[in-house]
């Protein structure tokens, strides 16, 4: 018996492994065809419409095609994604089309390879933010790549071959799947009402999404420092999981917050304290993830896509309005401060044994 | 994923770059028929 559980766990993990490579191969795909076509061929206007249009598709349509994976659980979604952000890829010449494309098919992989993590994360926080994790530091890479120039087009494609590959193994290996008996639910919403805490994790997502636009630092411009920003987002989202898991998502979600406002206030001048303060801030991302899939246990990619869909608001204004140099410190600290305040109402402390 | 890349990342797409109230217009639009569908289904799940 005992065996036989490690067996599942282990593919359980691989699965794991496989669709965190997926999600930093799609991410990574994505923005190399944002900037090796379109910002290299138009204008900066342009460019960010393209950069808008793309998160439009990409993270808007989640919702409903995470409400159509939960009707239509033998979707294979992630493959599909996948395959799609191959076909984009070989119809990067005409970038427009290669980047609505490829944004369908980002959104059919996060949904489908978010539906798989969360269905095998045995209640855990700690799977979900590795896979959430690796998606900043594939749009990086695949930021530098791109603007290095199309001649770099074999590193998305042999990606994205290898990723149809193996994502395809496990989406058509029926042996796999059988061995998922029983999903094991998530515990960390706190005992409030229903829509108040699905609310809640909505407005955090859109005031995470918003905040992480105007975080207040004076050093982004070091040439250096373009993927370490990432790095640090990418550990915050893989760390905030173990933490979670290991001390409760109530306390970890509110703490890290709160400690990110003094690193943000401290990091303006200090590049450490303010690469601190973003790993920090990014720790909440799969406790709300989590907390939603506590709530809608039957409807694990709706629960996917409203954290995307909050993504996406949460930067719109960013693509309309300048905030004022001067006052981006208060109203990141302003809404750090409400988003604790929900975390504090809407999880709990509840340990998974 | 796009939180970090339009503000950290100096080699993103820089922010604020867009005014026309048209291209605003169609957001909303777009962006109020997703949340439509997202009230609507949980609205459906809570009953």
């Amino acid at each position: 018996m005992r065996e036989y559980s490690f067996i599942v766990t282990s593919r359980k993990n691989y699965r794991l492994v496989i669709y965190s490579l997926a999600h930093f191969s799609v991410d990574f795909s994505c923005f190399f065809i944002l900037f090796s076509g379109i910002a290299a061929e138009t204008t900066l206007k342009i460019t960010a419409l393209g950069f808008l249009i793309y998160n439009i598709i990409a993270f808007g349509l989640q919702v409903v095609i995470g409400a159509i994976c939960d009707k239509n659980p033998k979707l294979l979604s992630g493959f599909i994604g996948c395959v799609l952000v191959l076909l984009g890829i070989f119809i990067i010449k005409w970038y427009w089309f290669a980047l609505i494309i490829a944004a369908i098919g980002n959104a059919f992989f996060h949904i489908g390879g978010g539906i798989d993590v969360l269905k095998n994360g045995e209640g855990k926080m700690t799977p979900n933010g590795i896979f959430v994790s690796t998606g900043a530091l594939g749009v990086s890479i695949g930021t530098l790549a791109g603007k290095s120039g199309i001649g770099l087009v074999f590193i998305p494609i042999l990606l994205m071959i290898l990723m149809i590959i193996i994502t395809g193994l496990i989406s058509f290996n029926t042996n796999v799947n059988k061995n998922i008996k029983k999903v094991i639910p998530y515990k960390i919403a706190s005992e409030k009402s229903f829509i108040l805490i699905v609310i809640c994790a909505f407005l955090i997502v859109i005031l995470r999404s918003y905040i992480g636009t105007i975080i207040p630092v004076s050093w982004n411009a070091v040439e250096l420092l373009v993927i370490v920003p990432s790095i640090c987002a990418m550990l915050g989202k893989g760390i905030g999981g173990i933490l979670g898991d290991k001390f409760g998502a109530r306390r970890v979600g509110t703490i890290s917050l709160l400690l990110s406002i003094i690193c943000f206030i401290i990091g303006k001048e200090f590049i450490y304290i303010g690469l601190l303060g973003i790993l920090l801030f990014n720790i909440t991302m799969p406790i709300t993830l989590c907390i939603l899939a506590s709530k809608l246990p039957n409807d694990l990619g709706l629960a996917f896509g409203i954290t995307t869909l909050g993504l996406l608001i949460g930067v719109i204004p960013s693509f309309f309005v300048l905030v004022p140099n001067n006052f981006k410190l208060y109203i990141t600290i302003l809404l750090i401060i409400i988003s604790a305040t929900f975390i504090r109402i809407i999880a709990s402390n509840d340990l998974k044994k | 994923m796009g939180e970090f890349t339009s503000h950290i990342l100096d080699s993103a797409p820089p922010t604020g770059e867009l005014e026309s109230t048209n291209q605003l217009l169609g957001i909303v639009v777009i962006v109020a028929i997703l949340i439509t569908f997202f009230i609507i289904k949980i609205r459906k799940i809570n009953k």
